[in-house]
């Protein structure tokens, strides 16, 4: 799907200046950074064979922990929802390349039992407004509720990790809360969109996305007209969608929110619907881009072309290059980085698989280890997948129906006491993705919190209530020795070296009063959970 | 309750050169954004964008700057680095000066002060009643307050939902000024917060109260600020030279653990983030050590003294959390806590309606705080409660029975120290003693915090606090 891309940035001629790179090519003559860094044509291929072993020691976030890692573990830890040993031995088994490709053809993946527990628990995530309406019994709030629900139940069990995590990545970027005035069609939009083009192409999840009725009714376009223009939609689909801040003037807001009157919602059939009165009528100019725009029947062709444009848009291939970059590489992405992804995205026809798979064989890519520091959901979703549960058990009332939150016990509560519900970002953004915007006192609290209930908390509550006990699910039995058992839960749920001192704290944790070498059955129960609960809020489980 | 900002702006760090980066105000504040004005465009740009611009045509780095790194020989100019665009929410933290020093000052010799950010714009107007004004039943409608109550003087009277506050007021404790607020706020709420808490011009990327905590010189302690009831330090307590404490609530604010294991997890924790080094371990280190003091405070089970009464609300909590935390000695003086939802573009509804929008709070507001001062006993002799809105709301009420943005405010401070009375005047609402429609600004509100500063909170330094500011005429506030 993305093979021609690596070549095409290979060869790329068109390295953007330092500027155009700002994105305020147009801005007048002045640079924006004074970082004094030249604009040098680059030519990153892609394709060099990457280093066995990585750079053993990172500076940025933990500089005295000396985070040897290996190239598949890390790329687990950075393209999976919820990383661990098993994905990364299949990495290596693999090969970097071919796994990566594989994930890409995610269609070909067979995902039955995370579509499967959706299907049977949460199926609200998988209707349209009207349906889930109908199947809510006049309750269709209820389908953003279920959304959330369902992205822990896919972190955990699918297979198709990258796609996945694609999925939430695209769903900060086109966000629509599932609470509040789209909670009712968001999931809607995460299976229409979202999931329709996680991996595609962006130009398509664009148009999808902004004739889409989670979206008009998010950002108020419903209420956009010729005669009462509402700017909403038309500014946030140039600032947050598309170009990004600096391309456009306050002529171009105007004209974009224009451009989208007409594209409403009918509430009846909690549908599209386009008005053809209420659509402004008249040539329309927007950045580059002109429409003669004549009748007011040519509002959906204008539009059409209008995103198309936006989608091309040099602008847009930085913004999408800069929030994969963000997301999958370091908070800072070189310049360089994000032009060279930038020219596959532009060179492969906005194809998002062809620039994640640039990106993550990138050079910049490998040397990355340990910049990234992991989300709530993150660690919430390994954590959970690490208890390889096998399926989801609720009480009676437990349903999407009636008790929809404790479908997963406990961690939609967990998840909201770390300001990280699944959708539920209450500003148009979506969710921050920067170590900054996680590591608040509170914020680290409260993860170390979840920790703790995630290890330490009785069954009560808990989900999946199926869960085998943390010793055999790590596939600890008595007799083992207590160095292996340490070195089982520290390197093995981490994909880290962990320094031998550090090590030694946790087998402390896993003898207790006890002497001796090995664990016995007594001390594997007693203690297993607290030496976890140190491992999940360590730094080597929290840095991705 | 706190309203909800923009986070990529409200992390924005250099915002305040009004005259390169104008705010663009949305109704939704989500919405909010920086114009820049080049080559005869404007364009939104991004906070950081905004820095950028700002920093390449005004150079002039500050001290305070959080790209200044500061080392033993002086501070070094130029680091901008790993959080940049980030640093409000870290206090900072990539100073080398920004650890904190652990030494616990049991007592502070000032007051302590809580700073109650009123977000989303007070309506002033809709809690102080002019009944004798010939314009003001007419522009307020149904919004009006005619009880009298609760009367301050012959010209003004305070919303009867206010009454939980008349003892105070009786005491002589209760200080309500008039056409307060920042000469230069613009009706933004995003802009006009961070000018309130910034309190500062130009290139300065700190908050007023972070600034006093840096330049008062006394002892510092892990509980010396806090921000309470929000998972992130306010801006008003940012500064590059101290990393505060954010917490949603006392009793959140521990460290769960296995039976028994919490002080061992403590010490693992602390060794191993503080291996980790940088942010990690500063992060780490000021969580633990609060963790650690907060234990003494959690293990006692928490009764207001005197028969307070704290409302089962939010705010209550939250004051109920700060007397809980002064009383524990462990050396606050400053707490920051934020009640939100007064943007009220519709349906203020009428002060006899004691469920109407602005009665709820108001009553809320009022009990809270008047437990507040009962639960503290002899201890409200040293205890300042200052109330500052981002902006006062439009005088006339709109079509929806709410109000629009708006300039002058109207502003509490309550304490033991407090001089009570009313400050200001507001000499009527005919258009002509109206600026565009709002009350006009007649009162700076950094001259009756700089009173507070220098005379409850010893702190003279007000040109640090308060740079560009020159105290006029003494109120005789504190």
């Amino acid at each position: 799907m993305s093979n021609t891309s690596r070549a095409d940035a290979a060869v790329s001629p068109a390295a953007p200046s330092r500027r155009a790179a700002l994105g305020l090519a147009a801005a007048g003559g002045f640079a924006l950074t004074a970082a004094g860094r030249a604009a040098e044509a680059f030519a990153a291929p892609p394709s060099r064979p990457l280093a066995p072993v990585l750079p053993a020691v990172i500076g940025d976030l933990a500089s005295g922990l000396d985070l040897t890692s290996t190239p598949a573990w890390h790329l687990a830890r950075r393209a999976c929802p919820a990383p661990t040993k098993a994905i990364a031995d299949d990495i290596a088994k693999r090969g970097r390349t071919a796994w990566i490709d594989t994930q890409l053809a995610w269609k070909k993946i067979d995902d039955a039992k995370a579509d499967g527990l959706v299907r049977k628990y949460l199926s609200y995530a998988t209707m349209t407004g009207s349906q889930v309406n109908k199947a809510s019994g006049g309750e269709p709030w209820r389908a953003g509720k279920a959304l959330s629900i369902s992205r822990t139940i896919r972190q955990v069990f699918t297979r198709r990790h990258l796609y996945e995590s694609m999925v939430d990545t695209m769903a900060d970027h086109l966000y629509v809360s599932a609470d509040g005035k789209a909670s009712d069609l968001v999931a809607w939009f995460d299976w229409a969109v979202l999931r329709k083009y996680a991996l595609g192409k962006y130009s398509s999840m664009l148009t999808a996305a902004i004739r889409h009725p989670a979206m008009l009714v998010y950002l108020d376009n419903q209420l956009n007209s010729a005669d009462n223009p509402n700017e909403n939609l038309g500014r946030e689909l140039l600032e947050l969608h598309t170009v990004g801040v600096g391309h456009y003037t306050e002529d171009d807001v105007r004209a974009s929110a224009l451009m989208l009157t007409g594209h409403g919602y009918d509430w009846r059939t909690r549908t599209y619907s386009y008005h053809p009165r209420e659509h402004h009528v008249g040539a329309l100019t927007i950045m580059g881009f002109s429409h003669p725009n004549a009748t007011a029947d040519d509002g959906p062709a204008a539009l059409k072309a209008y995103l198309g444009y936006l989608a091309r848009h040099r602008g847009t291939a930085e913004h999408i290059a800069r929030r994969l970059a963000v997301r999958y590489v370091s908070d800072t992405p070189s310049e360089e980085l994000v032009g060279m992804l930038a020219d596959v995205y532009q060179a492969s026809e906005t194809s998002l698989a062809a620039v994640l798979r640039a990106l993550l064989l990138s050079e910049e890519f490998a040397a990355s280890v340990g910049t990234k520091w992991k989300r709530p959901q993150e660690t919430m979703a390994t954590m959970i997948r690490l208890r390889r549960p096998s399926t989801i058990k609720t009480k009676k009332n437990e349903t999407q129906r009636k008790d929809l939150w404790s479908i997963t016990g406990t961690v939609q509560w967990l998840l909201y006491l770390e300001n990280h519900q699944p959708r539920m970002w209450p500003v148009v953004d979506g969710y921050p993705d920067q170590a900054g915007d996680w590591l608040g006192t509170q914020a680290l609290l409260s993860g170390w919190y979840s920790a703790n209930a995630r290890t330490n908390w009785g069954k009560d509550g808990q989900w999946p209530s199926s869960y085998s006990s943390w010793a055999s699910a790590l596939g600890l039995k008595k007799g083992v020795s207590a160095v292996d058992a340490a070195r089982r839960i520290t390197t093995d749920l981490t994909g880290y070296t962990w320094s031998p001192e550090h090590v030694e704290v946790v087998v402390a944790r896993l003898k207790g009063d006890g002497t001796g070498t090995t664990l016995s059955s007594a001390q594997l129960r007693d203690n297993l959970g607290a030496a976890l609960d140190f491992v999940f809020c360590s730094p080597y489980f929290r840095l991705r | 309750m706190t309203t909800r900002l923009d986070a990529s702006l409200r992390r924005g760090e250099a915002l305040l050169h009004e005259d390169l980066i104008t705010p663009l105000h949305h109704h939704d504040e989500a919405h909010n954004r920086l114009l820049a004005t080049v080559g005869g465009d404007t364009r939104v740009v991004t906070p950081a964008q905004a820095n950028d611009l700002v920093s390449t045509l005004r150079p002039t780095r500050r001290i305070d700057d959080p790209g200044v790194e500061h080392t033993p020989d002086g501070p070094r100019f130029g680091r901008r680095g790993l959080f940049r665009g980030s640093l409000i929410g870290l206090g900072g933290l990539l100073a080398a000066s920004a650890a904190p020093r652990y030494s616990f000052a049991a007592t502070t010799g000032g007051d302590l002060l809580v700073c109650v950010f009123l977000r989303g714009g007070f309506d002033g107007l809709a809690a102080l009643g002019m009944p004798g004004d010939p314009r003001y039943a007419q522009l307020r409608g149904s919004a009006k307050v005619v009880d009298d109550s609760f009367t301050l003087s012959q010209k003004y009277v305070l919303n009867p939902r206010f009454a939980a506050l008349k003892p105070l007021w009786q005491a002589n404790q209760l200080a309500v000024v008039l056409g307060s607020g920042h000469p230069g706020v613009t009706r933004s709420h995003f802009e006009d917060q961070d000018l309130c808490e910034r309190a500062a011009r130009a290139n300065v990327r700190s908050g007023w109260l972070g600034r006093h905590i840096q330049y008062s010189s006394r002892p510092s302690g892990t509980f010396r600020a806090i921000t309470m009831g929000d998972q992130r330090v306010v801006l008003s307590l940012t500064t590059t030279a101290y990393q505060s404490v954010a917490m949603s609530s006392v009793d959140s604010f521990d460290l769960e653990t296995a039976w028994n294991d919490r002080d061992r997890l403590v010490t693992d924790l602390g060794r191993l983030y503080g291996d980790a080094g940088g942010v990690l371990a500063t992060q780490a280190r000021a969580t633990l050590d609060a963790v650690t003091s907060l234990d003494t405070v959690r293990s006692r089970a928490y009764t207001p003294a005197n028969g307070a009464a704290y409302p089962d609300s939010t705010w209550g909590e939250g004051l109920r959390d700060i007397a809980r935390l002064a009383k524990a000695d462990l050396g606050l003086e400053v707490a920051c806590i934020d009640y939100g939802g007064w943007d009220m573009h519709q349906g203020i509804g009428a002060t006899s309606d004691a469920g109407g929008q602005f009665s709820a709070r108001a009553t809320d507001f009022a009990r809270g705080l008047a437990a507040f001062a009962t639960d503290l006993g002899s201890r409200w002799n040293s205890v300042t409660v200052v109330t500052m809105s981002e902006f006062g709301r439009r005088v006339e009420v709109n079509g929806d029975g709410g109000t629009d943005h708006g300039h002058g405010n109207v502003a509490f401070y309550l304490g033991g120290g407090i001089n009570g009375g009313v400050y200001g005047d507001i000499e009527g609402l005919a258009d002509d003693q109206l600026t565009d429609g709002d009350l006009p600004i007649t009162i700076d509100y950094r001259q009756a915090l700089s009173e507070i500063l220098a005379k409850r909170l010893g702190n003279d330094n007000i040109a640090d606090v308060f740079p560009g500011f020159s105290p006029g005429t003494a109120l005789g506030i504190a």
